[in-house]
């Protein structure tokens, strides 16, 4: 049961880390495009 | 193409059939059909990565992103998302009832018609999708090397087919390994040469400037139109229900992930894709971006497939010859403004340059525009479509690159489309196998014989393909087409599986008319083309959830049993 429960929660963080990855991802992009693109 | 690179090109796919054919031996239905459960994560991720990246994501991948700048970027966005929900809802069900095929799982949960209703659409899409994945790469391939369209399909086709027929999903799971690493190691080649060619030494900051200035550097855009392909909004919503559908529905990439070793290997596998997709995807754009630059500061041709525009040239001399120097008239004005934009250090006080910069930009697209108008008047004598985006790319690598790496560049073209074609031939065989000729069997078949019947539809769907691809016509640009086709049916599957993992007291019956409902209005949305073909996967999944909601309340009996539960 314990297994089970460390099993659970080790994915999650595997989650929340690709959650992260992908808001910093379009956050890095963003910011390309604010400092590379030229709007008019 | 030199000799040199015509050997390095054979030699390669010859070792790639051999190592298929090597890999096909002592093999029994089960490894047939599933690779027998037992591939490591690693595997998986490359297996998935080799489906979805045909030989159109690398052609005109770059391409894409020269014409219409980076923000088809914004289109993976909804991935990762789609990945996390894949690995902790689908996976773990998939496993542990020991699927073959993503539609098994919704004759467990619902009835026999849901799943062959599901099958059915699958097997149209895909195996339509997968005749226009041939089509795409040999379309181009015989224009640039003058060849025969019908004797490249060929080509492909039998070579692939080859270990596809004997060793199945195996087979194609050690291939696209190989596959894959050949491809990215080509395309980082590539990017290599483009920046070692950017004249007068230009640096890749200053090559960037210059894309920037041409708003190609667009990764995000924030303007919400329902009928814009790619922004911010339809990447991240519209992407999601794609990639949700695609990864989590679409047999040719379910039947990767279910060969993993267990619940762990397939989730990491798919965790890892959603790690690395973006980031490969931006590389292979920025391949495009820089080629931009290149040819800013070089000469663009008017128009990249080349063989088309010879034919311009000799029928329409006097046309051709005046957008020919307009052409060449307004390259030179643009290169005079880049010049006074690199003196001013990419920093010129105000914004006039950039202005006119864009103007000599959209008077090179209008000249561009009537030299694309008289190839679609005379679309019969010219032979050729009028949208070059597909030629931009190998345009470079065949003017430009030194001997040897052209070779191996116009290999990706052929490792791309093995990678996966064979995976879908494959996922096409066993689900025509397991969800409809077995179906209709009163004893169950040996080993051997399914085995035997799983070749004959490998076979079968491979020759499919040829006889779609033979047919293809000419397409826009072949990403999106390929693109939009999925969207037709990837809506309304998606929804019956949702409604099957999320909606527990839905029944079969309120699922597959929820599922026809919803086909059709995909169809009449699509027709009345009112939104964005990224929003249909949204309209056609919401939609069966909700009319499966509805019907099951209004004609439905009452319930006590949950059948998620029953299969948990």
């Amino acid at each position: 049961m314990e297994h089970k429960n460390t099993e659970r929660i080790r994915w999650k963080i595997w989650y929340v880390a690709l959650l992260i990855w992908l808001i910093v991802m379009i956050i890095c992009s963003f910011l390309f495009t604010l400092k590379w693109n030229v709007a008019l | 193409m030199s000799i040199v690179d015509w050997v390095i090109m054979i030699a390669t796919l010859l070792g790639i059939v051999i190592y298929g054919v090597y890999k096909s031996r002592n093999k029994d239905a089960a490894a047939f059909i599933g690779a027998d459960r037992q591939l490591p994560w690693h595997v998986v991720l490359l297996g998935i990565m080799a489906t979805q990246a045909s030989a159109i994501t690398f052609i005109s991948g770059p391409g894409q992103a020269f014409s219409d700048g980076m923000r088809f970027l914004q289109y993976y966005f909804g991935l990762p998302l789609a990945m996390i929900v894949i690995a902790a809802v689908f996976v773990p069900l998939y496993q542990r009832l020991k699927v073959r095929t993503a539609y098994e799982f919704l004759d467990e949960r619902f009835d026999r018609p849901t799943r062959i209703f599901t099958g059915i659409l699958f097997l149209l899409s895909r195996g339509i999708s997968t005749g226009m994945s041939l089509y795409a790469p040999a379309i181009v391939l015989a224009t640039i090397f003058h060849w025969n369209i019908y004797f490249i399909i060929v080509i492909i086709t039998l070579f692939m087919l080859l270990y596809t027929y004997l060793g199945g999903a195996g087979a194609i799971a050690h291939t696209q390994k190989l596959q894959f690493v050949i491809i990215l190691s080509a395309m980082a080649l590539a990017a290599y040469f483009i920046i070692q060619l950017l004249p007068g030494d230009t640096p890749v900051r200053d090559a960037l400037h210059i894309a920037g200035a041409n708003n190609k550097l667009n990764m995000i855009t924030t303007g919400f139109d329902w009928k814009d392909k790619y922004n911010i909004y339809s990447g991240i919503i519209g992407g999601f229900f794609l990639a949700l559908s695609y990864f989590g529905t679409d047999n040719s990439q379910v039947g990767r992930y279910i060969g993993g070793k267990g619940v762990r290997e397939s989730r990491l596998g798919l965790l890892m894709n959603g790690i690395v997709k973006i980031p490969m995807q931006f590389l292979i754009l920025m391949i495009g971006i820089l080629l931009f630059s290149f040819y800013s500061l070089t000469t663009t041709p008017l128009f990249f497939n080349e063989q088309a525009e010879h034919k311009v040239a000799q029928h329409f001399p006097e046309q051709y010859d005046r957008l020919s120097a307009t052409h060449r008239q307004l390259a030179e004005q643009l290169k005079s403004r880049y010049a006074v934009l690199k003196d001013a250090g990419y920093d010129p006080g105000d914004v006039s340059v950039y202005r006119e910069i864009r103007g000599l930009d959209s008077a090179q697209k209008a000249n561009k525009n009537e030299f694309k108008k008289l190839i679609r008047e005379h679309s019969s004598l010219i032979g050729a479509s009028d949208d070059d985006t597909n030629f931009i790319f190998l345009h470079f690598v065949k003017r430009y690159l030194p001997v040897g790496t052209v070779g191996i560049i116009f290999c990706i073209i052929f490792l791309a489309s093995w990678g996966s074609i064979s995976a879908a031939l494959h996922s096409l065989a066993t689900s025509t196998l397991l969800d409809f000729h077995m179906q209709l069997k009163r004893q169950p078949y040996s080993d051997e014989q399914q085995l035997r019947w799983g070749r004959f539809y490998t076979l079968f769907w491979g020759l499919f393909s040829m006889v779609i691809a033979f047919f293809a016509t000419r397409m826009k640009s072949l990403i999106e087409a390929v693109n939009e086709l999925g969207s037709l049916f990837y809506g309304p599957i998606l929804g019956i599986f949702l409604v099957a993992f999320f909606a527990r007291r839905v029944k079969g019956r309120a699922v597959l008319a929820a599922g026809l409902v919803s086909e059709i209005v995909v169809l009449v949305v699509y027709w009345s083309d009112t939104v964005g073909f990224l929003w249909l996967n949204v309209i056609g999944s919401l939609c069966v959830v909700l009319t499966g909601l509805l019907f099951q309340v209004l004609f439905g009996k009452p319930s006590v049993l949950p059948d998620i539960k029953r299969l948990e």
